[in-house]
């Protein structure tokens, strides 16, 4: 053993050459590290605070309320509440576009109707076609609409369950359509959820 | 400010533009350069960062062996990109809009590696600070430069104002990613011949060559 950790120190001293590069590099690794976290630490809660207002923000251009609850379901689904009266449900869905994900958030209110659709990011769309659903013309077509919305390349109509697509912009046009109808599945599977609870509740009483 | 002070400041902003002239940097040119607004963002995110590493780097020129020398700068670099994008987050929020998402890029540009490489490890500290402004300058200005000319011919506005846009029909393939290497080339090209005119060299491509790392690697620039 003592034989061993002779070795390793002869060979520490005779060849700074190893020893030098490792000490320093970690030396260097050691002091970023702990300056990281020490950012981190001073600056985890404001980005917190700052991320939770800019998602509240963008909520209450949808539905103005109170309080945004976040609900126990699968998805990232918000109950907008003022006091304890339901104003609405704000869901975060994402679609499959043309470039990347497109990420958008839909208001539905209580009776299952879009209020509103807020596209958060369409980043990865080709720029002049597919961003064009990030213009409100393209997407104030989902308001008052419901479940199951379908695409057409012109030519809808606004009575039934139709929007328009972008003018050479298809796929971009369906990402959002198809975030919406997830929507509309992930407040499906909550409501089925609260019902559920609500109708065991009563078998107890 | 001496005289030779000054020609490592200007030095980055002509005669060695980093974009043009160095060819360094060349992705997150092609990349952000869709309007010129991107531009001067990426280029005063980079030029931050430059100056901070630069410094740093310099100052611990001794201290760093040459054989870890590399992964020696990258944490550097690396470390300090992460702490300026917290603090940035954090305590100038209106500045994260702007430059947020152009941080994260600067780790892998190769502006930063480059300078530490070329200038910071043999330069002492003032030196190496007016090396990075210089650079971040040339490649602000460079940037700002391909996407005014990017965004006027792809959608007919510059820095969002309207110019051609009511009465020619936009190229939208000028903001697409071929339309970068248009203007890319073209803008070297134009730099090559004003370097010829006025007797100095062209850019040279000699693969491995170039790159500021060849010392470092196998080949040594041979490949």
């Amino acid at each position: 053993m003592s034989n061993i950790l002779n070795k390793i120190k002869s060979l520490l001293n005779s060849n700074s050459d190893i020893f030098r590069p490792i000490a320093v590099l970690t030396a260097i690794c050691l002091v970023v590290a702990i300056l990281l976290s020490f950012t981190n630490l001073i600056t985890k809660d404001t980005i917190a605070n700052m991320e939770l207002k800019a998602s509240n923000d963008a909520m209450s251009v949808l539905i103005s309320a109170e309080k945004y609850e976040k609900a126990d379901v699968e998805g990232e689904l918000y109950i907008a509440k003022n006091g304890e009266e339901v104003k609405g449900y704000i869901v975060k869905t994402v679609g499959r576009g043309y470039g990347g994900d497109v990420v958008i958030m839909t208001a539905i209110s209580t009776d299952k109707k879009v209020m509103g659709v807020k596209i958060l990011s369409a980043a990865d769309e080709t720029p002049g076609l597919g961003q064009n659903v990030t213009k409100e013309s393209f997407y104030s077509q989902y308001i008052g609409k419901t479940e199951n919305i379908t695409v057409l390349k012109n030519g809808a109509n606004s009575d039934k369950n139709e929007i328009n697509a972008v003018t050479g912009a298809t796929v971009s046009s369906k990402a959002v359509t198809g975030a919406v109808n997830k929507a509309f599945e992930c407040l499906n599977g909550y409501l089925k959820t609260t019902q559920v609870v609500t109708e065991t509740a009563g078998e107890v009483q | 400010m001496k005289k030779e002070n000054l020609k490592y400041l200007t030095n980055g902003i002509i005669k060695e533009n980093p974009v043009l002239r160095l060819v360094l940097g060349t992705c997150p040119t092609l990349a952000v350069t869709t309007a010129a607004i991107n531009g001067i963002g990426m280029g005063v995110a980079a030029t931050v960062v430059l100056v901070g590493s630069n410094l740093v780097i310099s100052l611990l020129r001794n201290i760093i062996p040459d054989k870890v020398r590399i992964p020696a700068y990258i944490t550097v670099i690396a470390g300090f990109v992460t702490v300026v994008q917290m603090l940035v987050k954090a305590f100038l929020p209106s500045i994260d809009a702007a430059l947020g998402i152009y941080l994260p890029l600067i780790v892998v540009n190769c502006i930063i590696l480059g300078r530490a490489e070329m200038f910071a490890s043999k330069n002492s500290v003032l030196p190496s600070v007016l090396d990075g402004i210089g650079m971040g300058i040339g490649f602000t200005a460079t940037l700002t430069l391909m996407g005014a000319i990017r965004e006027i011919i792809g959608a007919g506005t510059v820095f969002g104002l309207p110019i051609t846009a009511g009465f020619i029909d936009p190229m939208i393939v000028m903001l697409l990613p071929p339309g970068g290497f248009f203007v890319f080339g073209i803008l070297v090209a134009v730099s090559n011949k004003l370097a010829t005119m006025s007797g100095k060299k062209a850019v040279e491509h000699t693969g491995c060559g170039e790159c500021p790392m060849k010392d470092a690697c196998k080949t040594g620039g041979e490949a």
